[in-house]
């Protein structure tokens, strides 16, 4: 007996948009996830401007260390560095549910309600034309798939120098407001526009999954400042949200703290293997097609082990990233508005003479704590302290994106776990002295413009490879038939009624944020895929 | 026991008001002992254990001392201290002002940035030359 028609593996992202798109084509989904939520820190956090909580609230320790002091920052920042106490459970279990080897890399994996969208900056950037058609995806396809999902969604900026890189999407919503230091930084931008230009650089504000006004029951945005510590107005972007939307419905069936072993394919459709994670109880799921949308790593295992294809190396990308603080020189208008800790502005940096496009988020430090900082500091704890209180309102922090494609050095590998151990993935990520040279380059132009712009650099931080959680290109879309990759329709080789609808699917990374993209990938395999069960179940009822 | 409870308060009481001007009131005092329980576990060295005491019996030293150890050993047990009180004493409305940064943005902050930079180094030289003494066991 099907349990549905499809199984959609992980609430992430990429789950959401394709069960979202399933329904839609009238199709019974049942998602399966671990689905770890926040349930120490909830309710804790007022709806008041960070600001003032910190004035006020005597309570605050309890999320802002946690609980078990899991806040206190120890010094170096590596992934997810900005990960605060009540955003801890996005990455709670997946060490130990799916151990990782590797010495040159670090991944960080989530089973959380929501995936790593749970505690995403919300950055949603459209992939050119150019770069979906390097994939081997088609464009004018793909603009649909992004118009779907930002309907979803809501994506506030626009109307800037950015349009011709980020096309504005049908119903685009106003951009976020900008504080006092990245209003001068904007307005020093305009007065030097066409020398800037003529480096390739580009400035604007950032395209953001937020709803500055109401969206679908969400939001506005209330400039609280608490966007690394609660979701209280809905407006930043989560898949939960498109999850309780779902849920609403009666197509769609959500089954939480299910820990995926397996995929088989018995005639007629595909059969899953999972577990209760909290009895240990075993468990099988029918139905005529399986997603997997476990995000990158995740869908690797799952694709990997239930083939059989231990030791078996597949690719991976990941954008190499580094943060810049730098020193807002020049004069500052005014003070006081605008205050979120999403990034305030977005530089693009294509080289008119080609050369790989730099991307960079600029950041003000204002909401995580400056104890953080204080840990990654090299002077005395109170010259820190006193250093950073006088230079906090001009004080921002790049974060440096760059292109990744897949390369001989970037593999991973599953080895099966002895004794009842789990699978161990095993990560070997090595770009060549080339690669990392031409990044370099690419960082120094960047900062070049920044400087031109009043932003002095003080200090680089190299978080180290993976430090971006962006991981895709496990299970590529790629011409031929080649075993562990996906053809164009989302569809997994190698297999009847498997389809990838997470990053795992994206060959490559251009020097953004993927998120966007493979929401709108999801939709789209889903829509596929919805398409052709639609079209069999017809098919079989005229027969 | 230099990690006894009471030994740990009093490291709080003494070395916060160097970071923020007074000493934490109790609740405070015993949030920081709670957190180096579960922070900060021994065995350490000895040089280290001795350096740190020698700071809370004089606190005066404890800035320049840790301004020393960022040249010489950035995990030095009295950094990983007083990073630890700093944390505790900045999640508290007692000292949140302490924290957060200045009202308005600072005018001339490259110079500023130069003399607060010369001022750490004064301060770690300082301490350069008090380690010696400070870490003899």
């Amino acid at each position: 007996v099907r349990d549905a028609d499809v199984i959609v593996v992980g609430s992430g992202p990429g789950g959401v948009h394709a069960a979202a798109a399933l329904v839609e084509a009238g199709l019974r989904v049942l998602m399966l996830d671990y689905g770890n939520v926040d349930r120490a820190y909830a309710g804790l956090v007022a709806a008041r401007p960070f600001d003032e909580l910190r004035r006020t609230d005597s309570e605050q320790h309890r999320y802002l260390l946690g609980e078990r002091f899991e806040g206190v920052p120890r010094g170096g920042v590596g992934a997810a560095a900005q990960l605060t106490p009540p955003r801890a459970h996005v990455l709670a279990d997946a060490a130990a549910r799916l151990p990782i080897d590797s010495t040159s890399f670090s991944a960080a994996m989530s089973l959380a309600r929501g995936g790593l969208g749970a505690a995403w900056s919300a950055g949603a950037f459209r992939f050119s034309a150019a770069e979906l058609a390097a994939m081997g995806l088609d464009p004018e396809t793909f603009a649909r798939h992004y118009q779907r999902v930002a309907e979803r969604v809501g994506i506030a900026g626009g109307g800037d120098d950015l349009d011709r890189f980020f096309p504005p999407l049908a119903g685009q919503l106003p951009a976020l407001e900008v504080d006092a230091g990245a209003s001068a930084i904007l307005a020093r931008y305009r007065r030097r526009r066409p020398a800037l230009a003529r480096r390739g650089f580009h400035l604007g504000k950032p395209r953001l999954a937020v709803c500055s006004v109401s969206h679908r029951g969400r939001g506005p945005h209330r400039y609280l400042d608490l966007e690394y510590w609660a979701d209280l107005d809905r407006s930043i972007y989560r898949p939960q949200w498109t999850l309780d939307e779902l849920a609403r419905g009666d197509r769609f069936r959500y089954l939480g703290r299910r820990w995926v072993e397996r995929f088989s394919e018995p005639e007629g459709g595909v059969e899953v293997s999972a577990v209760d994670a909290d009895t240990g109880r075993a468990e099988r799921h029918r139905a005529r097609a399986l997603v997997l949308a476990a995000g990158a790593l995740g869908s690797a295992r799952l694709a990997l082990r239930s083939l059989e294809r231990w030791d078996r190396p597949v690719p991976l990308v990941s954008n190499p990233y580094s943060y810049v603080a730098a020193l807002n020189r020049g004069r500052l208008e005014r003070q006081g508005e605008g205050r979120h800790s999403l990034a305030q502005l977005t530089a693009v940096l294509a080289p008119p003479g080609g050369g790989p496009p730099v991307q960079a988020q600029l950041f003000s430090y204002r909401s995580l704590l400056v104890s953080r900082a204080i840990a990654a500091s090299p002077l005395a704890v109170r010259d820190t302290l006193r250093l950073l209180r006088m230079l906090q309102p001009r004080l921002v922090v790049l974060g440096i994106h760059h292109e990744d494609r897949p390369a001989a050095g970037k593999r991973c590998t599953l080895r099966r776990g002895a004794g009842g151990a789990p699978d161990r993935l095993e990560i070997d990520y090595r770009p060549d002295e080339a690669e990392r040279r031409r990044q370099a380059a690419g960082e120094r132009r960047l900062l070049a413009c920044f400087r031109r712009l009043g932003c002095l650099p003080l200090r680089r931080v190299d978080p180290g490879d993976g430090a971006s959680l962006h991981y895709a290109g496990t299970l590529p879309i790629a011409p031929g038939e080649r075993e562990l990759t996906c053809a164009p329709d989302g569809r997994l080789r190698g297999t009847r009624a498997v389809w990838v609808a997470d990053g795992a699917a994206l060959p490559w990374l251009p020097a953004k944020g993927l998120t966007l993209t493979l929401m709108a990938n999801a939709d789209r395999v889903g829509s596929l895929l919805g398409a052709e069960l639609a079209a069999s179940r017809w098919a079989a009822g005229l027969r | 026991v230099f990690e006894g409870e009471e030994s740990l308060a009093a490291e709080a009481r003494r070395l916060a008001p160097g970071l923020v001007g007074e000493a934490p009131s109790p609740p405070i005092v015993a949030r920081y002992v709670a957190a180096h329980r579960a922070l900060i576990r021994g065995p350490h060295d000895p040089r280290q254990v001795a350096l740190a005491a020698f700071a809370v019996r004089h606190p005066w030293s404890a800035s320049p001392l840790d301004a020393a150890c960022g040249l010489v050993r950035p995990d030095a047990l009295l950094r990983r201290k007083l990073r630890l009180l700093a944390a505790v004493l900045e999640a508290t409305p007692d000292f949140a002002s302490a924290f957060l940064p200045s009202a308005a943005a600072p005018r001339a902050p490259l110079l500023r940035l130069l003399v607060y930079v010369a001022v750490a180094g004064c301060r770690a030289l300082a301490g350069l030359a008090l380690y010696p003494l400070a870490a003899r066991r």
